[in-house]
């Protein structure tokens, strides 16, 4: 609010996801050690010892993939877990994080939920115990789920009245159709009404359960001693009934692409927030490392084709990019950018043009070389702090990815010639009947809507319920 | 992860700390070049990559009436084009060599970031020596840059509920100062400046003297000092940056603003205090007040607004960094359907409490914790470090004091609590302004 960032809208949703490291000396993922505890709880532990702080990453192998028709369920379930323990009330937690200093969060994803917590490394023998008994043993109190309830759907029908929060999400529903990869992540108004303490139970017996999750601990500590200290807290974490085993989402079927517009009317808009893409690649894909250099060269970076175009020669907007996002059983691609709402027409022609080129005619050797210095040099600071670290274990978990994603990433990128760059846009980049959101003023925007495909008009209140 | 963050509690900044362990005062290289631009150097080989960071101290509270916006237009002009870089070529050669950059604008400085792989540096060092020597300013830059910058603008008042109201409210908190504008600006001045502006700009602020570098991480003092000689240290103008003169006149009585947002959810409501500049010794208890506020869901307001009387979603405090005094602010976002009024009074009625009462020590050793361990989260990066020592040397007089600011903090009791509660936290120096669908019906006493 105060400061104003010049260059880049640096916002999660279209935050590069580049797996994999490198500079001038290699850089490699620091030493971690890995075991399971009994109860099958597979653990991380990753010393870091520049600054005295711990942070620590729960995985959990469910996410809102895993919702069903309760949109939000694993989402809100993971928001939860701190509102009581049986020692715990819910005024006590907060007290004694906010007195060590220590953040607790949860996170969602389609295919998994974290928890959480960062802290003192001193405070590790005080609040992991305490930290173990929430995720294991929540107590759900009745009283402040329906007060977490009221401000979660609170905050949701809010977070409609900035596009920029909910594109991602209407643009995820419109590729996957009703395939659970499209169910809204953080859950809908109405959805999130709905739950009740019981459903955040049954969900928490269901998949909080130790053979399917995963612990790293990353930062400051001693070895033997966390890992005693890991024993105590989660050892005594209990499998349950066996056969609950959460099942993952099916692979998305390649649908016969129907190029469709999404144009979601925001009466009160002055710009255009729009994506355009379709269906992409799994995180696990051979070709993740390769994509990410490509796609530096279209969307990744300051100079790419679509901020060149889009802002730097055109003054049409702040900012333009591209991204993949892989998830376990798919994946998707998308541009993203916004225009005024006068510059519509003029922004989504140079958007499917910049696109349609650099598909056409691929890359060459002098853009790659760039593209290719530039992953290397700006990978290193994405796992230089103990969270960013945490969170890489979990996911490399979640997905069963090697160290080779980071120690193996120079030689990868120094590897890719033009012609295997060129290969991977035209087997990568969805160029058929694209599909494409528009969220703004739907009686200024609705002709130009129809040039790229088949409209279905929408209310935002109806888009944000998922109902397409 | 896509959907994890941290709740942002207020405070955007945190410090203290026995840093002993992490980063000592000794570790930081002085260099006082010839042409006045202080330089600090850091070295730090925990990954092979280093950063550079400019602060420039001019802001928008350097601007006039009919120029507003114009420090960070011009923030925007120092990428596109100098003598030896035509228009475009600076991210190019930057990003071509393993760099990245951003810059950001506010009402005090203008910082310019760069982070690269360490053995870019040469590389790094010119391009920004031949911007800072001989930036040219391209006319048809000036024109499609405008329209980045109306963009700029337009989604972030697209994007953010509190844009319209905070910029409001602190246009009517500020009546002489330049700290009333945004530091965007306004749009009719967006699209009326020229060329002759943004060249005397140039000349009046972006003297070396007005600067601050700071370099940290996989770097070769030695080396750096040379390139520094060669590149930077031969720059030199000796046009004198001018004072700000204007002081804003103490407040004399409530103001109010409404800002009536047809399509907003739920109501907003922020309240706003002058407070002292942040080298004022004030300043470490303003800073404590704003976790004891708003730090985490324990804090005062948190717990009040939202736990108890479950009235708002979320609140938060925001106490920045300024060359003169400045805007305490405390903001509120209001759940669906409830009363703006209500929000206020009891929001007020916590202030009033406190002005009496004073913190339990408790409660007051909690906001010291808090710091410190932040600071221990800002130190992780050679990133935090930079910025860290940067916002140190230029805010708070030296950058040797974020060494001194664990016992800056220590040394604040309850009292010095209750006191700056009852010097700044009063009804004739607060400025009160809600956002909603229609105004309540006696919003004005």
């Amino acid at each position: 609010m105060l400061q104003i960032f010049s260059r880049i809208v640096s916002s999660a949703a279209i935050a590069l996801t580049l797996a994999g490291p490198a500079a001038a000396e290699t850089f490699k993922l620091p030493a971690y050690e890995s075991y399971a505890l009994s109860n099958g709880l597979k653990v991380y532990l990753m010393p870091q010892k520049e600054v005295p702080l711990l942070h620590v990453t729960v995985g959990i192998q469910s996410g809102s993939a895993n919702d069903g028709a309760q949109y939000g369920l694993a989402s809100f379930t993971g928001e939860a877990l701190d509102l009581g323990t049986k020692n715990y009330s819910k005024d006590k937690l907060e007290d004694l994080f906010d007195f060590h200093g220590a953040y607790f969060g949860a996170g969602i994803d389609q295919d998994f939920t974290t928890v959480q917590l960062s802290l003192a490394a001193k405070d590790a023998a005080k609040l992991l115990p305490v930290f173990s008994e929430i995720v294991i043993a929540p107590t759900f109190p009745d009283k402040e789920v329906v007060k977490l309830r009221e401000r979660t759907v609170s905050e949701l029908k809010k977070a409609k009245e900035s596009p920029n929060q909910v594109a991602d999400q209407f643009f995820n529903r419109l590729v996957f159709e009703k395939h659970p990869y499209g169910s809204p992540l953080e859950g809908t108004p109405l959805s999130i009404g709905k739950l009740n303490r019981n459903d955040l139970q049954k969900f928490h017996t269901r998949a909080y359960r130790p053979q399917y999750a995963a612990i790293s601990v990353v930062g400051d500590f001693d070895a033997t001693a966390m890992k005693k200290l890991l024993a105590d807290t989660f050892g005594s974490w209990s499998p349950g009934q066996a056969n609950a085993a959460p099942t993952p989402a099916a692979a998305v079927q390649a649908k016969a692409p129907t190029g469709r517009v999404l144009l979601v009317d925001k009466s009160d808009a002055h710009e255009t927030t729009f994506r355009i893409g379709g269906l992409g690649v799994r995180r696990d894909s051979q070709d993740w490392i390769g994509l990410q250099v490509v796609n530096t060269i279209l969307g990744g970076r300051f100079t790419s084709l679509l901020n060149e175009e889009l802002r730097v020669k055109t003054g049409l907007t702040y900012g333009a990019r591209s991204r993949f996002e892989g998830l376990k059983n798919s994946g998707t691609f998308a541009i993203s950018s916004f225009t005024a709402t006068e510059n519509t027409e003029k922004a989504l022609e140079i958007a499917f043009k910049t696109y349609k080129g650099f598909v056409k005619s691929g890359v060459d050797a002098a853009t790659l070389d760039s593209a290719k210095a530039y992953v290397k040099g700006q990978f290193p600071p994405r796992y230089e702090t103990a969270a960013a670290l945490s969170g890489l274990l979990v996911e490399m978990w979640v997905y069963g990815l090697s160290d080779a994603i980071i120690n193996n990433f120079e030689a990868e990128v120094n590897g890719l010639t033009v012609d295997r760059a060129n290969e991977l846009i035209k087997k990568h980049f969805p160029t058929e009947k694209l599909d494409v959101l528009l969220i703004g003023q739907a009686s200024k925007i609705q002709d130009i809507a129809k040039k790229y495909g088949s409209v279905i008009k929408t209310d935002i209140v109806s888009a944000q319920e998922g109902r397409l | 992860m896509k959907a994890w963050q941290y709740a942002v509690w207020g405070a955007l900044f945190g410090f203290a700390g026995s840093a002993q362990a992490v980063m000592q005062s000794s570790d930081v290289e002085v260099l006082q070049l010839k042409n006045g631009m202080k330089v600090l150097l850091l070295e730090d080989h925990s990954i092979p990559n280093a950063n550079m960071y400019t602060f420039w101290k001019v802001g928008s509270r350097n601007e006039v009436p009919g120029i507003t916006g114009l420090s960070h237009f011009f923030e925007h002009m120092m990428f596109n084009g100098s003598k030896n870089y035509p228009p475009g070529s600076f991210d190019k050669v930057m990003e071509a060599s393993g760099g990245s950059n951003n810059a950001y604008t506010t009402a005090d400085v203008t910082v310019y970031t760069n982070w690269f792989t360490a053995t870019a540096m040469p590389t790094i060092v010119d391009l920004e020596a031949d911007r800072i020597a001989h930036l040219k300013i391209d006319d048809a830059k000036t024109e499609s840059e405008r329209g980045v910058v109306l963009s700029e603008r337009s989604t972030g008042l697209e994007n953010d509920p509190w844009e319209r109201l905070y910029e409001a409210s602190k246009a009517a908190a500020f009546e002489a100062h330049p700290y009333t504008w945004p530091v965007i600006g306004f749009e009719s001045d967006i699209k009326a400046w020229t060329r002759a502006d943004l060249e005397r700009y140039f000349r009046t602020y972006y003297n070396p003297s007005n600067a601050v570098m700071v370099i940290s991480g996989d770097i070769k003092p030695a080396d750096v000092k040379k390139l520094l000689a060669d590149k930077i240290e031969v720059i030199a103008r000796d046009e004198k940056v001018p004072e700000v003169r204007t002081k804003e006149p103490p407040q004399q009585g409530e103001k109010r603003v409404f800002i009536a947002k047809e399509a907003t959810t739920a109501p907003q409501v922020m309240v706003g205090y002058h407070v002292p500049e942040t080298k004022h010794p004030d300043f470490y208890a303003l800073d404590l007040l704003t976790e004891i506020l708003t730090g985490g869901p324990s804090s005062r307001l948190v717990k009040l607004l939202v736990d108890d009387k479950r009235i708002a979603s979320s609140v938060s405090s925001d106490l920045p960094q300024a060359f003169d005094p400045t805007f305490f602010a405390i903001f509120v976002s209001g759940m669906e359907g409830k009363d703006p009024r209500e929000m206020e009074r009891l929001l007020l009625s916590e202030i009033d409490l406190m002005r009496k009462k004073p913190v339990s020590a408790q409660e007051l050793q909690k906001a010291k914790n808090k710091k410190v361990v932040d600071l221990y989260r800002r130190m992780e990066t050679i990133n935090g470090k930079s910025q860290l020592l940067g916002d140190f040397e230029v805010f708070h007089g030296g950058y040797q004091k974020l060494f001194d600011a664990a016992g800056s903090y220590e040394k604040v009791t309850p009292a010095d609590i209750t006191r700056v509660m009852n010097t700044y936290f009063l009804k004739s120096n607060r400025t009160v302004g809600v956002q909603d669908k229609q105004e309540p019906a006696d919003f004005r006493y």
